[in-house]
């Protein structure tokens, strides 16, 4: 029997309402999210990736369609979305979002602290994270005070601290020049390989799209192509 | 914890708001505090004064007079002042003990004859009294003292003017006895006083108790007044009193101060109401500072709330970050604000500063500052009360926010 999918989508639709004008971001979208996957959401712009990366990260809902997390139907109860994404979900933003007023390491922690992880077993994880990431030597330092990859470096060490099912990503080196998108790139691929940490990204870069291992193309809101490597 | 951190570090952000709320707070509850600690001031000096010139702590009556009119002086006196005053010596809090009546006729000098109010006193406990807080006008029963036993009297300054005596003059007192009969006494003047009010002034006598009782023809006196050691004894000792006053078949009823000294009361009522008036603008302005402070912060950091809603902070806890926020600027400001005031209210102190006489008093009073540690922390309960509330129901806009839209999608 085929294991239960991590996420699952069935003909999930998206629509946004600008006065009488209807936007269709997404319509008719059935995606399926294996365990230890390293799935691109590729396409131009404007063709909907961010808001399905959205809908993955329960940080937005479906107008239409269900979204399964671990076989479970999402539903729209605010709190049961707040746990798995507290607990299950991590997220790298474009532009990074790493807190202000916290260094390095705290920004890291955080994750931890909203899942009640204490003491020594948190500092322990931080510090995993951090060398993992390869920024152990700036853990005090403040987010405006690194560079645009070590920036994305610190998300990716938030993203991954608490063993999330699954990593999401929307345009990760978007904002980065191409050596340091591939390095993060290649840390993403290391991370998948060695820790078996499910990711999902978008990108429009070709020399990216091609190191996925399951392809979803999107226009105009549809797959036009979901192609999944041998 | 790390909320409270959070909040801490994000409202010193933006410096610059901050302080300016910071001050304001700061500027306006540290004003409140001396407007409080003047009031205090004006309270306790007041208090103290009326106690330690007029009515002691504590007044001690026949309990019929305030059942019935009396239907001659006297008629509801206390027999036995001397043994109750003895008695009320064992109250280790008990200072002073005096006798007082209060006695009205005519007073003439043989040409002219006005109505008089009097004061029969023991002229040596009545310094005393004055004495004990501050010189209250001791000076008033030297005379008096230093012709003790003799048949003297002292008067209103403008009494005195209006008879046209002099030291050294004689005047007749006439008022009718306890048993309803006239009777009158001649007396030589031997010093004259002033008091706050002319009205008063033009009115009044004070005669040593001894000649006041031949000339009533009573043992009686009109009531006792007991001084004690400290003000905050008060209620205590009158349950005490009334209790051993009870055990030992005195019918009198006690008293308090507070009860005798209207003046007090309505200054005292005065000064509360402009105080409160002024708290309310100022914590009024206290909340304006902090709703701008968090309303500004939660415009800026729309997109911060979209991450850190993404990455699983409940909205409960997303909202706990922005009211600690606003409890932590009430906290920090009233803290700057207690030492403001401490810092202003030591210079003010120090710098012996008279303000002019209020309407109706002949001397100016001191501006102090009475600083009470209750005041300070009822204050700044009040005030982080209100920075609290006042963030809180901004904050509560993220429950909300649409995360998508927080994060600022596209
Ligand atoms: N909040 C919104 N209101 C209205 N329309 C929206 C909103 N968000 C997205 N859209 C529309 O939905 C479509 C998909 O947008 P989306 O941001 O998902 O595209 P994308 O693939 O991420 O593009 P890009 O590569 O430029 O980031 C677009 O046509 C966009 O105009
Ligand atoms: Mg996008």
């Amino acid at each position: 029997m085929k294991p239960t999918p991590l996420i699952r989508m069935q003909q999930v639709g998206k629509q946004y309402h600008l006065g009488k004008t209807v936007v269709t971001a997404l319509s008719g979208i059935d995606i399926s999210i294996e365990h230890r996957d390293f799935m691109v959401i590729a396409g131009t712009s404007g063709s909907g990736k961010t808001t399905l990366l959205n809908l993955l990260g329960l940080i937005d809902s479906p107008t239409s369609g269900t979204i399964f997390f671990n076989g479970e139907s999402v539903g729209d109860d605010r709190h049961k979305q707040t746990r798995i994404r507290r607990d299950s979900i991590g997220y790298i933003f474009q532009t990074f979002n790493l807190v202000p007023v916290m260094n390095v390491y705290e920004n890291v922690a955080y994750p931890l602290i909203l899942k009640g992880v204490a003491g020594s077993a948190r500092r322990e994880l931080v510090e995993r994270a951090l060398s993992q990431v390869g920024l152990s030597d700036r853990r005090k330092h403040k987010p405006r005070e690194l560079s645009g990859g070590q920036r994305q470096r610190v998300a990716i060490a938030r993203a991954i601290v608490k063993d999330p099912g699954i990593v999401l990503a929307d345009e990760p080196t978007a904002n980065l020049d191409s050596s340091t998108g591939g390095e993060i790139l290649d840390l993403m691929t290391l991370l998948n390989e060695e820790l078996g940490t499910t990711f999902v990204f978008s990108s429009h870069d070709p020399m990216i799209i091609a190191k996925a291992k399951t392809t979803v193309r999107l226009h105009d809101g549809r797959i036009e192509q979901y192609e999944v490597a041998a | 914890m790390t909320f409270l951190l959070m909040g801490f570090r994000n409202l010193f952000r933006q410096k610059r708001r901050t302080a300016t709320a910071l001050m304001v707070i700061t500027f306006g509850i540290g004003c409140l505090l001396l407007t409080m600690g003047h009031t205090a001031f004006i309270d306790w000096g007041l208090r103290e004064q009326t106690i330690h010139s007029e009515t002691g702590h504590l007044q001690l009556f026949n309990d019929r007079f305030f059942q019935k009119e009396e239907e001659t002086i006297l008629e509801f006196g206390i027999d036995d002042a001397e043994e109750i005053a003895a008695s009320l010596q064992q109250f280790l809090e008990v200072q002073l003990v005096q006798s007082r009546i209060s006695l009205m006729g005519l007073i003439s000098n043989g040409d002219k004859s006005v109505a008089f109010i009097g004061d029969a006193i023991e002229p040596e406990k009545e310094r005393q009294l004055r004495t004990m807080f501050a010189d209250n006008g001791s000076a008033r029963f030297d005379s008096l003292i230093v012709h003790r036993g003799e048949e003297v009297i002292s008067l209103g300054a403008a009494l005195a003017r209006s008879l046209n005596v002099q030291y050294g003059d004689w005047v007749t007192l006439m008022t009718s006895t306890v048993d309803g009969a006239l009777n009158a006494v001649d007396l030589r003047v031997v010093d004259t006083f002033r008091d706050g009010t002319v009205e008063y002034e033009k009115r009044a006598v004070n005669i040593p108790l001894p000649v006041a009782r031949r000339l009533l023809m009573t043992d009686r006196v009109g009531k006792l007044i007991v001084t004690l050691d400290k003000t905050e004894h008060t209620l205590v000792l009158r349950d005490r009193i009334i209790t051993w006053a009870a055990e030992n078949g005195y019918g009198l009823t006690v008293k308090t101060w507070k009860e005798q000294a209207a003046y007090y009361r309505q200054v005292v009522q005065f000064f509360r109401q402009i105080t409160g008036f002024i708290s309310l603008i100022l914590l009024i302005i206290v909340f304006f500072a902090s709703v701008n402070t968090i309303v500004m912060a939660l415009v800026e950091r729309t997109r911060e709330i979209g991450t850190l809603l993404s990455v699983g902070t409940s909205r409960a806890q997303t909202v706990m970050m922005f009211w600690c926020e606003g409890l932590l600027l009430g906290l920090i400001g009233s803290v700057l604000a207690t030492l403001f005031a401490l810092a202003v209210s030591a210079l003010v102190n120090g710098a012996d500063i008279m303000l002019p006489p209020a309407p109706g008093s002949s001397s100016g009073y001191p501006l102090s500052i009475r600083n009470e540690f209750a005041v300070f922390v009822r204050v700044a309960a009040a005030t982080v009360v209100a920075s609290g509330f006042s963030s809180l129901l901004p904050a509560l806009r993220v429950t909300r926010m649409k995360i998508v839209d927080a994060l600022g999608h596209i």
